[in-house]
């Protein structure tokens, strides 16, 4: 093996190791009996804290875990079949149809949890397939251009329908919970909620996985990974509906959590490298302790609880700004024709 | 009698269904450890051939065989194997170190989930040594000049270890140099028995290297042939419009355009 693979296990070790802590100091980390962290053996002795971690904070950070690592997958994989480091699953029309899809369900339909998380997974999947076919049909500028620019345009579409179901929602049993559902946050998951995505998310995560170094040859231009013996357009699709997929369920409990897959595959390419073999394991990872540390300081910092999605927003837009502003991201030459 | 790899018999392509066509009526012959030159003015469906013979494009009509088999026939994966291509430049999406690169070319070798082990880096770490980059190996792919990605393109196409390689117009961007560098390496591969087909703009390149020719004019094959038959100054000049003509120094033949008077 050589020595740059070894060097990137190590690195994906640590971030495994912090992934344990964070999660174990998550959940003893809460506002009971007092603010700060729970004590191991008040856990034993004390029947309501073994409750509490048990049925509330371990669902909650376990939640938090799945929801990190499958946004940053999905921005990952969307980053390297797209070759742009720019792209993430909210800017293809993905997440606005996803909340499209979970208000249409919440005030057309049923809020049970099967039914928010089919319709958000069908309009996601909607989501992405309009931005695609609207992309072919543009006259202006390269394919990833077009692509993002139509995932512009449906995301709009999606948002402006958001707009007219709140203003048909009854304002005082559905408006509230699609306003709370859009502001993203984990407040309420339990173990059913968690066992409901787990089984699409892990299923979703180790495809993602068991794909990730064929996702260096999808990020070649169709032309190369063809004559690499590749069928770029069957695998592409195949990922691409897989991270919609992984996406969707996640945000159907957590609502929108934004910046997330934008910003984690970046700090992972940046921290181990480009190479998706240690890069999508990393960003995994990355993104489940990201999410563990915000969504526990999201219920602890105030008295009330800071909606989770604010603060990966707030965080991430900061991120990327110093990102953008202290080095080039990081990626290789770019032929003009992927902008232009 | 020399074993023909590639095959191409009354070939038609066009683009879309009612634009005009690219290619008409072609044949071609590529025979096995040749080095045959595809040569033609701007548009004359060079790399349309190219790609028709990489399967990335269909014909209209027409046969393609490849060791007497139809080119749709193969699987993709078959297809990696028997025959690599060097595009002519191409992205490259993420910053991926010289080695994480040409591991690329071991695709066609692997199961769908299966991921290069030792012996697919022991066999990149050959091809670069014998495109002459094996320092370079954990530089950033990225930040290497043209001359040198040009022949990290071709490495990456050895690691595929094909029977054919095709090249897309392979010293087109390059300094005299880093030309005299590529001549010399696919002349060492053609040595070693690898069949080579490529386009070029050059016609000092098919002369230096190529043991055929292939001219294109408009998708037609106005000649083709061992190479001395070939390129001659009657045929490069009804193939680009202008006055050229072929003289040999020390054994080599050198084109060169003669002003009308």
């Amino acid at each position: 093996m050589d020595k740059i693979r070894s060097r990137q296990r190590l690195k994906l070790s640590v971030l495994l190791l912090l992934l344990l802590v964070s999660l174990a100091l998550a959940v003893l980390t809460g506002r009971y009996p007092r603010p700060g962290l729970l004590s191991p053996g008040l856990i034993r002795n004390d029947p309501l804290a073994m409750g509490l971690v048990l049925n509330l904070r371990l669902p909650r950070v376990l939640a938090a875990a799945l929801l990190g690592a499958g946004l940053a997958a999905a921005g990952t994989v969307f980053q390297m079949l797209f070759a742009n480091p720019l792209v993430e699953p909210g800017f293809l029309g993905v997440s606005q149809g996803a909340a499209f899809g979970a208000s249409l369900s919440m005030v057309m339909f049923s809020s049970a949890l099967w039914a928010v998380q089919l319709s958000a997974a069908v309009c996601a999947l909607a989501g992405l397939a309009f931005s695609y076919l609207i992309a072919r049909h543009f006259k202006f500028g390269g394919w990833v251009l077009r692509l993002i620019l139509a995932g512009i345009a449906v995301s709009a579409l999606f948002s402006s329908g958001v707009g007219i179901i709140k203003y048909l929602a009854d304002p005082l049993s559905q408006l509230p919970e699609i306003t709370f559902w859009m502001l993203g946050g984990l407040w309420g998951v339990d173990w059913k909620q968690v066992n409901s995505i787990l089984p699409v998310s892990l299923a979703g995560l180790a495809i993602l996985y068991g794909y990730r170094w064929r996702l260096n040859l999808l990020s070649m231009d169709d032309r190369t990974a063809f004559s690499l013996g590749l069928a770029p357009f069957r695998e592409r699709i195949l990922l691409l509906f897989t991270a919609t997929v992984v996406t969707s369920a996640a945000i159907s409990i957590s609502g929108i959590v934004g910046w997330v897959g934008l910003i984690v595959p970046h700090i992972s390419r940046r921290l181990i490298s480009s190479d998706a073999r240690a890069a999508l394991p990393a960003s995994m990872l990355i993104g489940s302790i990201y999410i563990v540390i915000c969504d526990t300081a999201a219920r602890t910092l105030l008295d009330g609880e800071i909606p989770l999605g604010v603060l990966t927003s707030f965080l991430g837009a900061g991120l990327f700004i110093v990102l953008l502003t202290r080095r080039q991201l990081k990626k290789g030459k770019q032929s003009a024709e992927s902008f232009t | 009698m020399p074993k023909v790899l590639l095959e191409a018999s009354r070939i038609y392509y066009r683009y879309r269904s009612h634009s005009p066509l690219v290619l008409h009526k072609l044949d071609m012959r590529v025979e096995s450890g040749s080095i045959t030159a595809i040569l033609g003015p701007n548009g004359a469906g060079k790399s349309t051939l190219l790609d028709l013979c990489l399967g990335w494009k269909t014909p209209e009509k027409g046969s393609l065989r490849l060791k007497g088999r139809e080119i749709s026939s193969y699987s993709r994966r078959e297809m990696g194997r028997m025959m690599s291509l060097v595009p002519q430049n191409e992205r490259v999406g993420f910053d991926y170190t010289v080695l994480e690169y040409l591991l690329l070319g071991r695709a066609p070798h692997l199961a769908q989930l299966e991921m290069p082990e030792d012996a697919d880096v022991g066999i990149a770490r050959k091809a670069l040594r014998q495109v002459g980059l094996l320092e370079l190996q954990y530089r950033s792919a990225s930040k290497l000049s043209g001359g040198e990605h040009q022949l990290l393109m071709i490495a990456r196409a050895l690691v595929q270890e094909p029977e054919l390689l095709l090249l897309d117009e392979p010293t087109s961007q390059l300094d005299p140099g880093n030309r005299h560098r590529i001549v010399t390496l696919l002349s060492s591969l053609a040595a070693r028995g690898m069949t080579i087909l490529f386009t070029t703009h050059d016609p000092n390149l098919a002369a230096d290297i190529s043991t055929h020719a292939l001219l294109l004019k408009d998708g037609h094959v106005i000649k083709c042939g061992g190479q001395k038959e070939v390129l001659t100054g009657e045929h490069l000049s009804r193939l680009y419009n202008v006055n050229m003509q072929v003289i040999t120094h020390r054994g080599k033949s050198i084109v060169y355009t003669e002003d009308t008077p």
